[in-house]
Parts: C-alpha cells; structure tokens; sequence
C-alpha cells in the first residue's frame, strides 16, 4: 500500500488519501462501495455472514444488511460534509464533533490523532478513519464495514495499516513536526 | 497551525474530487434511484442464490454483458421493457403489483354487500383472484 496523494474534499476541513491500488480516492471509495456497489456489499457480507449473524445485529438477512447499509452511508456521507462546511463557522458542528479516538482508552485530542466516525445508527457498522490536524482539518485515511468488536480480521488491520501510514506520510512532510500524536476514529 | 496547514496544501492534490457531483446527482435523483437500487438487489440476490452468471442473464434479456453489470449497481434508470424482461426472464416480481391492498378492499366490499360499493371494486381483479369471485358468487 502507496500513498499516491491527497484529495481535498470539503472546504479544506475534509481531506481523503488516494492509495496508488485504487483509481478513487478513499473518501469517495468507501461512499461508492457503501452506497452503489451492490456486488461489493453482498460479496462482503457472504464473506462474513458469520460475523454479521453472530447475534449482536439481531436476526439480519443479507439483504436487509445492504439495505441498512446504504442508508447509514448516505446519512454518515452527509453529516461528514455538512461538518466539514458548518465547521468553519461553528465550532460545535464542526469534524471534531464526529470523530472520536481510534482507541477507545484515549481521551486526549491531539495533532495527528488517528481518529475514528461511525454510521448515525445505534449498534452502526461503518467506520471511517481519519487524522486529525485541527479541529476541523481531518485526513481520511479509509473505512471499513466493522462487524467486529475487536479489529483482528483482514480488512480491518489494513484500515490500521493505512492510518499509521498516512501518519508517517505527514510527518515526512511536515505537516506535522511533533512526535507525539494519538489515533482517533468517527463515531455517530 | 497555519504552517501546518500550508504544509498540507503544499502535498494536496490541485486536482479536485468530483465526488459532491455524484452526491448532488443520488439527492437529485433519490426516488428513482431507490427503486433502481431496489430491483437490482432483487435480482442479484437471485442470481447469485441460484447460480446464475451475468453472462447467462445478459443472453436470457437480449443485452450485453456490461450492461448487467451496470443493472446490477443500481443506479441505471430502467426502463419498463428492461424490467419486464427482467421479471420474464427470472419469474420474479421486481416491481410489486398493489394486489394485496386492493385484494383486502375487495373483501370488504363483499361484505358490505352494496351495489355502491361493488361498482368502486376493480373488476380487473377477479382475473387474478379466482378465489375471491368463487366465494361473491356462492
């Protein structure tokens, strides 16, 4: 995984890499993923039907898992941007109100916190990771479809992978010189 | 702060994202794309179910193959001949008929038993519901 480049999306608050392995650039992947791509939501979903029909969502069909799917993407995507807009002029509205620290254990908002959003759901299964720069300044570095409590399948040790990348990729370009920072991840 | 952040415009793309065109277009287009989104998942969902290739659904409706998969993303604007080949072709209901509703009226309306009410009835239902004009005229 190479960090081609990266893309501003919103306003200058919201920015999303673009890896040389995709022709997209994260941000607009994952929404497109989640939102059109049917094939990919239901070979994911049979790939882990397992972990989908473990009992937590409750009794979930795979059709009903795209469906819910599309719905929370379309929400998460627009509050992502309106975030990314009102930010600017509204501290409260602003991405540092979505995301929250990747590890649930830290609590100290940073530069360069890796960060995490959720879906707007109770019990949500998106995921969008991210860096933080400032309050409304955050990078995506990807998302995933978490049906896990614990990040130990594939796809998702390659969202840390790419975080912890992306983090290194700034650094190497100043736009951070602390040593410090902490990871964050998106809730709703 | 601001070092930073010209540090970052100094590595960003000058090329923007053409991702909020695509997110105006499904707002825009919310409705059809649903029902689009809908039917597309129906019959995905069959296919794969039943081991269908695209390619054998491409040369069941008479179309290419790209084109199923452009269907199957759900965001073609259908047209009608395309659904109805569709439904021929894989003897599924993509775009359900409102019998149900119409079914529980026409009972209703039996029960009643007024002239009034039997000629707002939709005659067109005794041809798919047999069982309904057997029981009217015992």
């Amino acid at each position: 995984m190479k960090i081609d480049t990266i893309f501003n999306i919103e306003n200058k608050s919201l920015y999303s890499v673009k890896y040389f392995n995709y022709d997209k650039n994260e941000f607009e992947r994952i929404f497109d993923n989640w939102i059109t791509d049917l094939n990919f939501l239901y070979d994911f979903f049979t790939k882990n039907k397992k972990d989908l029909q473990s009992g937590f969502y409750g009794d979930i069909t795979i059709k009903n898992a795209i469906k819910r799917t599309i719905e929370e993407a379309e929400k998460l995507e627009e509050t992502l941007l309106y975030a990314a807009e009102k930010g600017e002029i509204d501290f409260f509205e602003c991405l540092q109100t979505i995301f929250k620290p990747l590890h649930n254990d830290k609590y100290k908002v940073s530069e360069l916190l890796q960060t995490k959003a959720y879906g707007n759901r109770h019990k949500s299964w998106l995921r969008i990771y991210a860096i933080r720069i400032n309050a409304n300044t955050y990078i995506i570095t990807g998302g995933a479809i978490k049906l896990t409590p614990y990040m130990n399948c594939l796809h998702l040790k390659q969202e840390l992978t790419k975080i912890e990348l992306v983090r290194r990729y700034l650094s190497d370009n100043n736009v951070f010189e602390q040593e410090d920072f902490e990871f964050l991840e998106i809730r709703n | 702060m601001e070092k930073q952040r010209n540090n970052l415009e100094n590595i960003v793309e000058k090329q923007t994202s053409n991702w909020k065109d695509k997110a105006r277009f499904r707002q825009k287009n919310k409705s059809w794309i649903k029902l689009s989104q809908s039917i597309a998942l129906d019959v995905l969902i069959y296919i794969k179910e039943n081991g269908i290739k695209q390619t054998e659904l491409a040369n069941l409706i008479g179309v290419e193959p790209q084109r199923i998969n452009t269907i199957l993303k759900g965001k073609e604007n259908l047209t009608l001949e395309t659904i109805s080949r569709l439904q021929e072709a894989l003897g599924l209901e993509l775009i359900p008929a409102n019998k149900s509703k119409q079914t529980v009226q026409l009972v209703l309306s039996i029960g009643k038993k007024t002239t009034n009410t039997f000629n707002k009835i939709d005659h067109s239902l005794f041809k798919t519901d047999k069982s309904i004009t057997k029981h009217y005229y015992a």
